[in-house]
């Protein structure tokens, strides 16, 4: 009895753990709602495809034809910055071009973190050969650590364009950190704010920021001048550039109102759901129950926190040059994680100091670390592909 | 392997300097394009 008891354990064991994965996952979402858009579907996506024999993965399974068809070939992601980039209003960043300084800064973290990911396996020659800290510390390649340093995009589809092109057999834990994290901002972001920041730093005022009024031709140009640069620049960026202004145009141009709904409303949600139950399924225990699991979770974090230091420290440094001093919390904010950080970094702006409102300046750095992230994942594709 | 893994990580380092370096430059090329776009078509009134 013990022994059918054991056998079962080790042949499902890996399976069952998966599954509870899953339902943590699925605790997560609806519980403490944790981006439950995503987390929910790759929670039941993750169970779907660990039950023993499951027939919705497999050559026929209807998730791995959902793998197949959207995430196999990146549209997915590709459709879904369509509804993004129509739900993005660029008015907060075009009436304050500057914050595009921080909307590259707040980028910072996925390079640090690539270098971090990639020197990780030098750990094993600290341990004896053989040992067992030695073989559980992983080697990642360079396009695997580049996927992994995308996290730091705090930007889902991105980190999941690049994973799928560079790093398939991480796409799992790498979607699960970067939704994860994103959802977690309001916890990592304020320490290490303060810990880089000053009292006096956090109280500054912006108020002398002039605010510059924006046609509507502005805003319908902006989308299509920035994906020709862009295009120019790194060609290979163009689908995923391309898809979020071509959804901001839609939007901004204001005379297809049904379309840019459509875009909005039922393509974002019906792709968002086939996306997150199609990564789910990616989870498979063979793949996701290995330490470079563990390791990526650490690095998603570590790049989050180099995200905001880098953000932080870049507006430091930008009020050694300025006669009108910038609130360095604002750097911060330039992470794509829209409009979480903002809120997160207008909120200890008011307990600094209850008549300072930040949020319009926030945002619009918030709206630049949109772009930044697209930028940056884009650039990381010309420089490996 | 030893000199194949100082090549990969020349490598590494210079993704992310140049990786860093041109998403500041192409920003800061998107916020120039922003305030030229502003000056040439300046918003009206009732906009």
């Amino acid at each position: 009895m013990f022994s059918a008891i054991w056998q079962f354990l080790l042949d499902f064991g890996p399976s069952l753990i998966m599954m509870v994965i899953g339902g943590l996952l699925i605790y997560l979402a609806i519980k403490k709602e944790y981006e439950p858009m995503l987390l929910l579907p790759i929670g039941f996506g993750a169970i779907l495809a660990n039950i023993p024999g499951s027939s919705a993965i497999g050559e026929h399974g209807f998730l791995t034809v959902l793998y197949n068809a959207g995430i196999a070939n990146e549209l997915f992601p590709i459709l879904i910055f369509i509804g993004v980039g129509a739900m993005i209003d660029f008015g907060p960043l075009l009436r304050r071009p500057f914050m595009m300084f921080f909307g590259a800064a707040a980028q910072f973290g996925i390079f640090a973190t690539l270098l971090a990911a990639f020197y990780i396996g030098q750990l094993k020659g600290l341990f004896p050969e053989g040992s067992i800290i030695a073989n559980i510390i992983p080697q990642f390649s360079l396009k695997e650590a580049a996927s992994i340093g995308i996290i730091g995009a705090a930007d889902g589809p991105t980190s999941i364009y690049v994973a799928s092109l560079f790093a398939p057999k991480l796409l799992g834990p790498i979607s699960v950190a970067a939704y994860s994290y994103m959802s977690l901002v309001p916890l990592i972001q304020p320490p290490v704010i303060r810990l880089l920041t000053t009292k006096k730093e956090r109280v500054i005022r912006m108020d002398h920021f002039d605010e510059v009024k924006v046609s509507k031709t502005v805003r319908i140009l902006f989308p299509i001048i920035v994906t020709v640069v862009a295009g120019l620049v790194a060609p290979i960026s163009v689908a995923l550039i391309g898809a979020l202004m071509f959804g901001n145009l839609i939007r901004e141009c204001g005379v297809i109102e049904r379309l840019s709904k459509s875009a909005q409303n039922e393509l974002a949600n019906l792709v968002t759901l086939l996306l997150g139950i199609t990564i789910g399924s990616t989870m498979v225990a063979k793949d996701f129950l290995a330490p470079s699991t563990l390791f990526i979770m650490v690095m998603g974090l570590l790049a989050f926190i180099f995200d905001t230091a880098g953000g932080v420290m870049f507006a430091k440094l930008l009020n050694l040059f300025l006669k009108n001093k910038v609130n360095p919390m604002i750097g911060a904010a330039g992470i794509s994680a829209f409009p979480m950080s903002a809120r997160v970094i207008h909120k200890i702006g008011l307990e600094e100091d209850p008549s300072n409102y930040l949020l319009m300046h926030a945002i619009g750095a918030n709206v630049a670390g949109q772009v930044g992230s697209i930028v940056a994942g884009g650039v990381l594709l010309a420089l490996l592909q | 392997m030893e000199e194949n893994f100082a090549e990969v990580a020349a490598r590494a380092w210079e993704v992310c300097g140049i990786g860093l370096l041109t998403v500041f430059a192409v920003l800061i090329g998107f916020a120039l394009l922003i305030k030229l776009m502003i000056r040439i078509f300046p918003a009206k009134d009732e906009e």
